[in-house]
């Protein structure tokens, strides 16, 4: 075996060589080639232009339809290297495994099998490095950086001074996000299993589970926007103030409903410290549906004859969900809630689209984007401050990182993989 | 059993359950009435401050046109849909062949890029915030639909890879076995004999990234700017700030954002929710 290693290696480097010289040339001969079907889908756009009489300037119609041109011959271009790619590097592999195993049929296939997965993960492989594995150390490094590059814990020393604004914004963060990480989806989680449960025992449960299930499919900042409706203050900011008039009536439905004076405008998630939780409560409306379903596949899962034994014992309703069913499906309720807290320790959009410049509403996540535009206060400039808050946002998630990959593992061992 | 059919119970709390159910069905959706509502009022209406009254007049026609033909939402739309498909067709494709990988070779480092992928799969997507957007300018991709192409599928591919794996680990090994028993070549075992046997775990996943990718909006705002290359997500926040004060076009905007990822989801429910149920189950 030892013979055939420098084989492998030497095989491996061919057609990584052959691959990365070839398929950026093919690319560029390739779109190069191609540029005439610009002009083609430009003159279509000209003759559609002219014969309907379109009203805006041809030029933008030209520019438009190139842009479709050049979008329809991108693509094709792509899935065109994709196939050369998974082409050449499987024809290479064999071919030369071929000629380097000097005839033993035995040797040709082992070379085969040790190069075959690496053309399969390699370039996947590649992007994950390129945009994930390197940014990550970089984001390190850059955290214990000047901005002329000097070595520096000042990053990190500015979040523990007192005397820094960095202080104040973020413990706010911190206990906020803390507030997300435990309300956001414990909310959805019985939410969801309450919904689950209620919603099979009803005749038009689906229809109610599809309702619940729809905001999942909407976007974050959809939803936020959505919600400003419901949340909303009074009158309409911008003209009216201006004009220096008291808008004289309540927007947000909610704070009609509450009976909230005219003059009393700010929205609900503006309030102090409260309106933290009307902004985790759109992530709840979003996400409770995901958790639902996820649930409602759990529950049919359990086993009918322990919940015939448990009612033939006389178990009510309130035992058998709390005492059979639960137990039965925790391991996927512990699933939820990790993809749950993952989840929330993202949450960008949602606290940016709505109060991205209140301290008291801070979230790591915002605060870092934060950072990153605008900060200089007081004379502190603290340029890669932005890099230590995403550090410490990355050791919050780590935990949760390493105990998903460890239940994994377990997982596929019990499997028998 | 139970849930014992509701038929069965008393007539008391038959009564209060079908009633109950029904509103909180509507206090959910309420916001999504709500908007709804407000797109299809006349601008009068909300000068008057009849908010949440019937609408005056009826002026989806109105509204919505505007939408589309006075504001650069088909714009935002279009580059929405030609970042999403090449996305989609780019992760799908990728985890397939990785999954394939990973979940049928046994070869060193096998579990480390495995782990790799899982740990890729939760990075917060903040610490890749600088760096990345550094690579997208030094490549002279930022502010392209291809710099965000790229990263969307690199981002997704841990996720990907994850779900295709344990789906090709469940498949029956005796066929890849037996096929190359027969000399079948590596790579026609995975597009002849695994890749038909992959469909579902495709269907699903597509829908899924498909609607990851459309309502992804950290990203677009990091990696674009301007109606040339941000999608519509991006574009909604654009818009309002155009149609500040204006509820009615705010509305409609943003339901105009909101329809393709439901129609899809209304249309692909049962692979959506298959998705759902096999990334978080496994």
């Amino acid at each position: 075996m030892r013979s055939i290693r420098p084989v492998i290696a030497g095989n491996g480097l061919a057609i990584i060589l052959t691959v990365v010289f070839l398929l950026p040339t093919t690319a560029v001969v390739a779109f190069v080639a191609t540029g005439p079907i610009d002009d083609f889908f430009a003159n279509i756009g000209i003759w559609l232009h002219r014969t309907n009489e379109w009203s805006f300037p041809e030029f933008d119609t030209i520019e438009r339809f190139s842009k479709i041109g050049f979008a329809i011959r991108a693509i094709f271009i792509a899935v065109g290297i994709s196939f050369l790619y998974f082409w050449i590097s499987n024809w290479l592999n064999m071919g030369l495994a071929r000629v380097s195993s000097r005839g033993s049929l035995g040797r040709q296939s082992t070379i085969i099998e040790a190069i075959q997965p690496w053309i399969f993960v390699g370039p996947a492989l590649v992007l994950l490095l390129l945009f994930l594995l390197i940014p990550a150390f970089s984001t390190l490094s850059i955290s214990f950086q000047e901005a002329d590059g000097t070595p520096t814990v000042r990053n990190y020393a500015f979040l523990w001074d007192e005397s820094a604004l960095g202080y104040l914004q973020f413990r706010l963060a911190m206990r906020n996000s803390l507030m997300w990480l435990i309300l956001v989806p414990t909310c959805c989680i019985s939410l969801g299993l309450l919904i689950a449960v209620l919603a099979d025992s009803v005749r038009w449960g689906i229809v109610a589970k599809t309702l619940i299930f729809v905001p999942l499919a909407i976007s974050f900042v959809g939803a936020a926007v959505i919600w400003r409706n419901i949340f909303a203050g009074g009158g309409i900011e911008a003209q009216q103030t201006i004009n220096g008039v008291t808008p004289s009536y309540q927007i947000g439905l909610l704070k009609a409903l509450l009976g909230h004076t005219a003059e009393y405008n700010e929205p609900l998630y503006n309030l102090k410290f409260w309106g933290n939780f009307f902004l985790m409560w759109i992530l709840v409306w979003v996400q409770t549906g995901f958790a639902m379903v996820i649930f409602s596949a759990a529950l049919r899962g359990v086993p009918q004859d322990t919940i015939e034994a448990a009612t033939i014992d006389g178990a009510n309703p309130f035992q058998l969900f709390f005492r059979v069913k639960l137990p039965q499906i925790y391991s996927t309720v512990l699933v939820v809630w990790t993809t749950l807290v993952i989840l929330v320790l993202k949450v960008f959009d949602i606290p940016y689209a709505l109060s991205a410049n209140d301290d008291d509403k801070l979230l790591l996540a915002t605060m870092m984007e934060n950072a990153r535009n605008n900060w200089s206060i007081g004379g502190d400039n603290v340029d890669n401050l932005f890099a230590s808050i995403a550090v410490m946002l990355m050791l919050t998630v780590v935990p949760n990182m390493i105990f998903n990959a460890w239940r994994i593992r377990r997982e596929q061992k019990e499997l028998g993989h | 059993m139970f849930p014992t059919p509701i038929q069965q119970r008393s007539r008391a709390s038959q009564f209060s359950y079908q009633v109950f159910l029904p509103i909180a069905l509507i206090l959910w959706l309420l916001p999504l009435i709500a908007v709804m509502i407000f797109s299809i009022k006349p601008d009068g209406d909300f000068v008057k401050g009849n908010f949440w009254g019937l609408p005056s007049s009826f002026e989806f026609f109105n509204n919505y046109g505007r939408v589309f033909f006075a504001s650069d939402m088909p714009q935002y739309l279009l580059n929405s849909v030609f970042i999403t498909v090449p996305t989609v067709i780019g992760a799908v494709a990728l985890s397939s062949m990785t999954g394939f990988a990973l979940g049928v070779y046994k070869f060193r480092g096998n579990l480390l890029i495995f782990f790799m992928f899982i740990a890729g799969n939760f990075v917060p997507f903040q610490i890749l915030m600088v760096p990345v957007r550094d690579l997208t300018v030094n490549l002279n991709l930022y502010d392209t639909k291809l710099g965000l192409i790229l990263f969307h599928i690199a981002f997704q591919t841990g996720f990907c890879t994850l779900f295709m794996r344990n789906f090709i680990r469940a498949l029956p090994y005796s066929l890849i076995e037996a096929a190359r028993v027969e000399g079948v070549a590596e790579w026609k075992i995975f597009v002849y004999v695994v890749l038909p046997l992959m469909k579902p775990a495709i269907a699903a996943l597509s829908v899924l990234i498909f609607t990851f990718i459309w309502n992804d909006y950290f990203w677009a705002i990091v990696l674009t700017q301007g109606p040339d290359a941000q999608p519509v997500t991006a574009g909604i926040t654009a818009f309002n700030s155009q149609y500040r004060a204006a509820y009615h076009m705010m509305s409609a905007g943003s339901i105009v954002a909101a329809i393709p990822p439901v129609f899809m989801f209304f249309l692909m429910q049962k692979h959506f929710i298959a998705g759902l149920t096999l990334g978080a189950v496994k």
